[in-house]
């Protein structure tokens, strides 16, 4: 894979990373920064007005490092480029990834954790791996979905077989370039192997189960056509069961609609 | 105009709901096919069934039938 033309940060970004390291900058300071780019600007309240995040009405910079955090909003401003790949190039990714977000976000809630937003864009960027290896190796991702189906087996397998790495490993190498703080990277890098998660392991199981409600529900399109196996090691660690899990799905299920709308929305824009 | 009553001809809807159920749950089980043998996802696999029964009125398709 080509490394030396990886999506960059922006200089936004960049003076964003600094002034967030620094204990005494304002909240108003960093949307200051995050304002002066209007392009990006729209896009940060466009995703903070997603159902990923639909609970709030999103309308200032500021309104969204309050309400969902410093840590969400860099990490929606750092992964733009990538979210602008998807909706151009892969809509049933897109929408795959939005799926996840709110699946995540309501597992999060449902189970009382922490840190429910930043649970959320963990969901949202799951799959910024994939997105990578479209990109980067279009040629390996042909021959990827080309084995993956003539085998009947998982994408993931497949990329192994292809790239000798796959789109978990991919995306978690990405989002520690980007510098995004290990509470996001272990849950991309790990989401299909819960237990080699070791400090966040309950982000990591949330976004877990989160990807195979999506996938069973078959919304969107993640590249792969079957759902894959639950992992013991993420039901025990969110002490899920059957009744949890029905709701969950009753749930998901009515939240997909806004999701639906919200992408042929922005597919009419 | 004096109108006594209407008369519409058409399919119970149960009857127009039942091939589209049938479809989802056919796709349902084509994504399920590798893995519904594991305890867990059995579980998923069958929540989901019963959701896309529920939700399609299933119930009382498969009633009628």
């Amino acid at each position: 894979m080509d490394t030396k033309t990886l999506p960059t940060l922006p200089s936004v970004i960049r003076k964003l990373n600094t002034l967030s390291d620094n204990e005494k900058s304002s909240v108003q300071e960093m949307a200051k920064i995050v304002s002066s780019d209007q392009v990006l600007s729209a896009r940060i309240l466009r995703l903070a007005n997603s159902p990923s995040y639909g609970f709030y009405r999103v309308s200032t910079i500021t309104n969204a490092m309050i309400l969902l955090g410093v840590n969400v909003v860099k990490s929606l401003a750092i992964a733009s480029s990538i979210f602008a790949a998807m909706e151009k190039d892969s809509v049933g990714l897109w929408e795959h990834s939005l799926g996840v977000g709110v699946a995540a976000n309501l597992i999060a809630r449902k189970l009382g954790l922490p840190e429910c937003e930043e649970i959320a864009t963990a969901g949202l960027l799951h799959d910024i791996g994939k997105v990578l290896i479209r990109i980067k190796c279009s040629d390996a991702e042909n021959d990827i979905i080309e084995f993956a189906y003539q085998q009947q087996t998982f994408t993931l397998d497949a990329e192994r077989e292809i790239i000798n790495t796959d789109h978990a490993e991919v995306g978690g190498w990405l989002a520690n370039s980007w510098f995004l703080p290990d509470k996001l990277i272990e849950p991309i890098a790990f989401h299909h192997d819960v237990a080699r998660s070791e400090n966040y392991r309950t982000k990591t199981a949330v976004v877990h189960i989160a990807d195979i409600l999506i996938k069973a529900s078959g919304f969107g399109n993640s590249g792969d056509n079957f759902v894959p196996s639950i992992q013991q090691i993420a039901w025990d660690t969110l002490q899920m069961n059957e009744t949890i899990l029905s709701e969950l799905v009753e749930e998901v299920e009515d939240k997909l609609i806004e999701v639906r709308n919200f992408c042929q929305e922005m597919m009419s824009n | 105009m004096n109108i006594q009553a209407i008369y519409v001809k058409s399919q119970p809807s149960e009857e127009l709901a039942s091939p589209a159920l049938d479809n989802l749950l056919r796709d349902l089980d084509a994504r399920f096919v590798k893995t519904l043998q594991e305890p867990l996802n059995a579980i998923l696999y069958g929540i989901y069934k019963a959701y896309l029964i529920k939700s399609m009125g299933g119930n009382r398709v498969q009633q009628a039938r």
